[in-house]
């Protein structure tokens, strides 16, 4: 059963046993108020009400999904940049407010804090996100005031679309788009957008330095991005998602044991990770918010929610980066049997992300030039190179060994 | 020593990854360096400066402490000893008995900066720092701390000998000297006593009269200059121990702390 | 883009401290720089007219709180001139070991401060949590973890505390490992090595011409170091040589500097091995040490930084009646513009955290 299929059921059994009563009862309590184009009720009773009601589901479920890896990406960033530091990382969990109270309220005052109140920290994420909300959002005096909060906005909204698009596996899927990962990219280069308004926006030099690289850096790197995609969509015929994942799964080589695409195309891989990598602005690429030089860029001068919301777009896009990898290269959701694929696919993913803070927290950040040196010296021409393999091996092979009979290799 | 070697592809990020991986499970499977603060706190060594504290007994109330103090954050107080303080301080007992009232200082904890200084010099012993500093507040006032709140009292206080660490000793210039015995009075450690001098003074009924002058015992003077500050006819002047006339100071004492 | 000028400071994470430095940028390049100080004017000179000659120690302490120890013996050291006092040579070598302890917490606070400005933050808690060994270690004497007031005049507050020396050759050995493991994580890191390679040159006879010193000046090829070169305390008595390190012939850059730096800690441990296995028996305190001092005396020795240099006028009172202090950093920020331009803005952090900047003693 399909996420979809199963929204579509929890629609058609909440319209008949809630919602339609609810509506009914409504619009027999106050007949004036009724919709002149038709009750609600008898509109959910249709099925494009049906359908419309379990899209609502099925985007609601992968959102919640999203948000909730989000909060553990986070989690994971913030212990595991800890244990490389040498350090304990955040300790508060309810398990130590409930032990803290119970101290306090004099059953067993020991402060032991090893024993008793030390947690895994899940807490300081709630922390966080309260500081954030209850802080004041300042809007620079002589900052354009209806860009400078768009800004954010423009960030926010295209990263958490890009929750909805991807999908866990072949039945775990809010959208199924035949062009899935031309939309994610199209989503995914939406951000500059708003970077570059927020930069410009705040009024401020650093801001308006770090919105240009941001800009130069993401523009830059989009090109090698999507010419390392091109050969895996060269591979499968398509754009979508679930076909992809489908042809590296039938793609065998020897005792059965599926190729996947990292393989054939390395070249693409490493460019892809790289290119990836500098697309969700993460260390070493990270120069846009450089905090040495640019305090911190084009979020310089947001505060409260606003920045938080930066902080969690950039946290989903790396989320989400990491996904569209795993589809293209490492398989998807393919897996021995016993797991089901959705793990699958989060191990991957959560793998991805955990090279990813390895290297955060291992490697100095380069520099303007160099970055945009080996975006455009480098990156570009093997991700051409990348593509005359795979155009090779997809079309030219294939079109000689029918003529000559060559052994089948690919 | 100059050992760096040509880099390679593994030294862009694989090398660098071998460090913090092995550090991840260092201090995973271990313990991590960070003390948990409120609860842990790390033991500071026996020489730690931290909040002062007067040994109650030894304390003879000369000001040195706030003599040397740079900050001037610590100031002589008037306290009044009770009975039983006065028949265990050290030399306070003449000195209870001479001044109506005995000093010991309190300490002004906003502008101390824990130099240690007053420590130091201080020629009994008396002044310690312990190794307490949780000493912050809410309020400024909250961080001056009266004479009796840094009172210790230890049963075995070690009586050291009195040692001159301000390397300076008061000698008399007779000729101007009335033979008040403000001197006297005021001196923490009694090394001063009144005879007669060489010179006669004419008084300003006409007579003339053979005036009393203070003589030190070096052995026991701590170069405090109470009697410099209280002499009424500048006759006092501290000077250092080499020229002094009689040192009795041992040099030995001078070198090494207790 | 057109040029303008970004002021970055007094609040801004590549200052590490309290200064200005205005940039003039042309887009990325910079065209122009400008320091500006004084905002951690502290009057140090004059305070120290207004006290006796030993509580100045509090303020030398405080000139540089990364390397108080050092600035302290400065002026202890002429002081001692001016008073013309015998410290014992016990006193020497205890001195000689807690300045250059003091040199390697500064060099790490150094190497801790230097990484958040490349954007590597592991490697600041890595360098600070050496630091603490080290810091423990002057901890035990002197009774203080910042500022020690350890070193008086005629010689040292209190002998060295009981196995003192089995603790510091244990902190120096587990360093020493520490170092060789840290090589992978920065001098071999071909990322570290983009950053630092072939930014923020100038050669030695412009650094000597700009009165650059310490490892700055040493980092392109010069061999100049006032413990040999002025020798004080026992330098010459205990085995070490200078370190210097060059880019290329006769300039030095980022990397190099960064080098000189690692190196010289190599070389403060063979100087305290070295401290501890010649080290005599005997007092460690002047026995007359006098409280009034006429005349002039000037002194100067190798800081952390740089050549740090005082000048003390005594009138016969017990105060000084003029205390001049110079700074190495002074004259080392002061040259910027002269190594800035030309680099781009992410460049700005990564040639003013490799001159160790410390404004509590450039400001005074």
């Amino acid at each position: 059963m399909s996420l979809f299929s199963f929204c579509k059921w929890m629609a058609e059994w909440t319209a008949q046993k809630m919602l339609i009563p609810i509506f009914e009862f409504q619009e027999g309590l106050f007949p004036p108020f009724t919709n002149p184009a038709g009750s609600i009720a008898d509109w959910l009773g249709t099925d494009g009400g049906i359908t419309t009601l379990a899209w609502l589901y099925a985007v609601n479920i992968a959102f919640a999904v999203g948000m909730t890896n989000l909060i553990l990406v986070i989690h994971l960033e913030r212990k595991i940049a800890a244990r490389i530091q040498d350090r304990r990382g955040p300790m508060l969990s309810f398990r130590s407010f409930r032990e803290l109270g119970e101290d306090l309220a004099g059953s067993a005052p020991s402060w032991k804090f090893k024993e008793n109140y030390a947690g895994i920290g899940i807490l300081q994420n709630l922390a966080d996100g309260i500081k954030a909300i209850a802080k004041e959002l300042i809007v620079p005096a002589k900052a354009d005031k209806f860009l400078f909060t768009m800004g954010p906005i423009i960030f926010i909204s295209s990263s958490v679309f890009l929750l909805v698009l991807f999908p866990l596996s072949d039945r775990f899927a809010a959208s199924s788009a035949p062009a899935g990962l031309m939309v994610i990219m199209a989503a995914f280069s939406i951000a500059p957008i708003g970077v570059l308004t927020s930069g410009w926006a705040s009024n401020n030099k650093y801001s308006m330095i770090g919105g240009m690289r941001s800009a130069a850096q993401l523009m830059s790197y989009e090109i090698p991005l999507l010419l390392s995609m091109a050969g895996v969509f060269l591979m499968a015929g398509s754009y979508d998602p679930v076909v992809i994942v489908e042809q590296q799964q039938a793609s065998s080589w020897f005792f059965g044991i599926p190729i996947w695409n990292f393989i054939p195309q390395f070249i693409g891989f490493i460019v892809f990770m790289i290119c990836i990598l500098a697309e969700v602005e993460r260390v070493p690429f990270d120069l846009p918010e450089a905090e040495a030089e640019l305090v911190e860029g084009w979020t310089t001068e947001y505060s409260g929610i606003r920045y938080m919301f930066f902080l969690m777009a950039e946290y989903i896009r790396g989320f989400a980066g990491a996904a569209v990898a795993t589809i293209l290269f490492l398989g998807g959701w393919a897996g021995p049997w016993p797991i089901p694929p959705e793990i699958w696919f989060l191990t991957k993913v959560y793998l991805i992300i955990i090279f990813w803070i390895f290297i955060r927290w291992s490697v100095p950040r380069i520099r303007t030039d160099q970055i945009l040196e080996l975006g455009w010296k480098k990156l570009l021409p093997l991700s051409l190179i990348n593509l005359l393999i795979v155009i090779f091996m997809v079309e030219i092979y294939p079109y000689f060994s029918e003529i000559v009979s060559l052994p089948e290799v690919f | 020593m100059k050992s760096e070697r040509d880099l390679g592809i593994m030294d862009i990020i694989v090398n660098p990854m071998k460090v913090t991986l092995k550090q991840f499970f260092k201090s995973t499977f271990g313990k991590p360096t960070t003390v948990m603060y409120p609860l842990e706190k790390r033991a500071p060594p026996p020489t730690y400066r931290g909040m002062n504290a007067v040994i109650w007994d030894l304390c003879i109330g000369c000001g040195i402490c706030g003599e040397v103090c740079p900050n001037k954050c610590l100031k002589m107080k008037p306290v009044d000893l009770s009975d039983e303080e006065q028949d265990k301080a050290w030399y306070g007992s003449h000195l209870a008995k001479r001044k109506s009232k005995a000093e010991r200082p309190a300490i002004n904890f906003g502008h101390c900066m824990f130099c240690g200084f007053c420590e130091d010099y201080c020629p009994t012993g008396a002044m310690t720092m312990t190794d307490f500093y949780e000493l912050a507040d809410t309020t400024r006032e909250g961080l001056i701390y009266p004479a009796r709140s840094m009172k210790v009292d230890l049963e075995d206080a070690p009586q050291l000998p009195l040692t001159n660490y301000m390397m300076e000793s008061p000698v008399l210039d007779a000729d101007p000297c009335i033979g008040c015995s403000k001197c006297v009075d005021n001196c923490p450690t009694n090394c001063i006593i009144m005879d007669l001098g060489p010179q006669n003074k004419k008084m300003k009924s006409g007579k003339v009269r053979n005036v009393e002058n203070p003589y030190f015992d070096y052995t026991i003077c701590i170069g405090c200059s109470t009697c410099v500050k209280v002499c009424p006819a500048d006759c006092l002047h501290m000077e250092p121990i080499s020229n002094s006339s009689s040192s009795g100071l041992s040099e030995e004492g001078a070198s090494n702390e207790a | 883009m057109a040029e303008m000028w970004i002021s970055m400071g007094p609040q801004h994470p590549m200052t590490h401290g309290l200064w200005t430095l205005k940039v003039k940028v042309d887009g990325e390049t910079i065209v122009d720089a400008d320091p500006e100080l004084g905002y951690l004017h502290r009057s140090v000179e004059k305070m120290g007219e207004r006290r006796k000659y030993f509580m100045n120690t509090t303020l030398t302490d405080r000139l540089c709180y990364a390397s108080s120890t050092t600035w302290t013996h400065c002026y202890v050291n002429t002081v001692e001139e001016l008073m013309k006092v015998e410290v014992p040579q016990r006193a020497k070598y205890i001195r000689t070991i807690m300045l250059e302890l003091q040199r390697l917490a500064s060099h790490l606070m150094w190497a801790g401060a230097y990484m958040p400005d490349l954007g590597h933050i592991t490697g600041a808690l890595y360098f600070w949590r050496d630091r603490e060994l080290f810091l423990n270690l002057l901890e035990a004497p002197s009774g203080s973890r910042l500022l020690y007031n350890y070193i008086r005049i005629g010689g040292v507050k209190r002998d060295l505390p009981d196995g003192f020396e089995a603790k510091t050759e244990r902190v120096m050995k587990l360093f020493e490992q520490r170092l060789d493991e840290y090589a992978d994580l920065f001098e071999n890191s071909k990322i570290f090595r983009m950053r630092t390679e072939d930014v923020g040159k100038f050669t030695a006879s412009q650094a000597q011409n700009l009165g650059i010193t310490g490892p700055n000046l040493r980092g392109c090829g010069t061999k100049f170091d006032l413990r040999k070169h002025d020798a004080y305390e026992i330098y010459d008595e205990v085995d070490w040589d200078i370190q210097t390190r060059e880019a290329g012939p006769g300039y030095g850059d980022c990397f190099s500097r960064y080098m000189v730096r690692i190196d010289e800690m190599k070389e403060s441990v063979r100087i305290i091995r070295d401290c501890f296995k010649k080290m005599p028996a005997g007092p460690t305190l002047a026995s007359q040490i006098p409280v009034r001092a006429q005349g002039e005396a000037f002194r100067r020795t190798e800081d952390s930084r740089g050549e740090a240099l005082m000048y003390v006028v005594g009138d016969g009172s017990d105060r000084p009646y003029r205390w001049k202090i110079k700074s190495p950093m002074f004259t080392t920020i002061s040259a910027c513009p002269h190594y800035l331009k030309g680099y781009k803005v992410a460049d700005i952090p990564a040639i003013m955290g490799s001159i160790d900047i410390c404004i509590g003693e450039t400001d005074k």
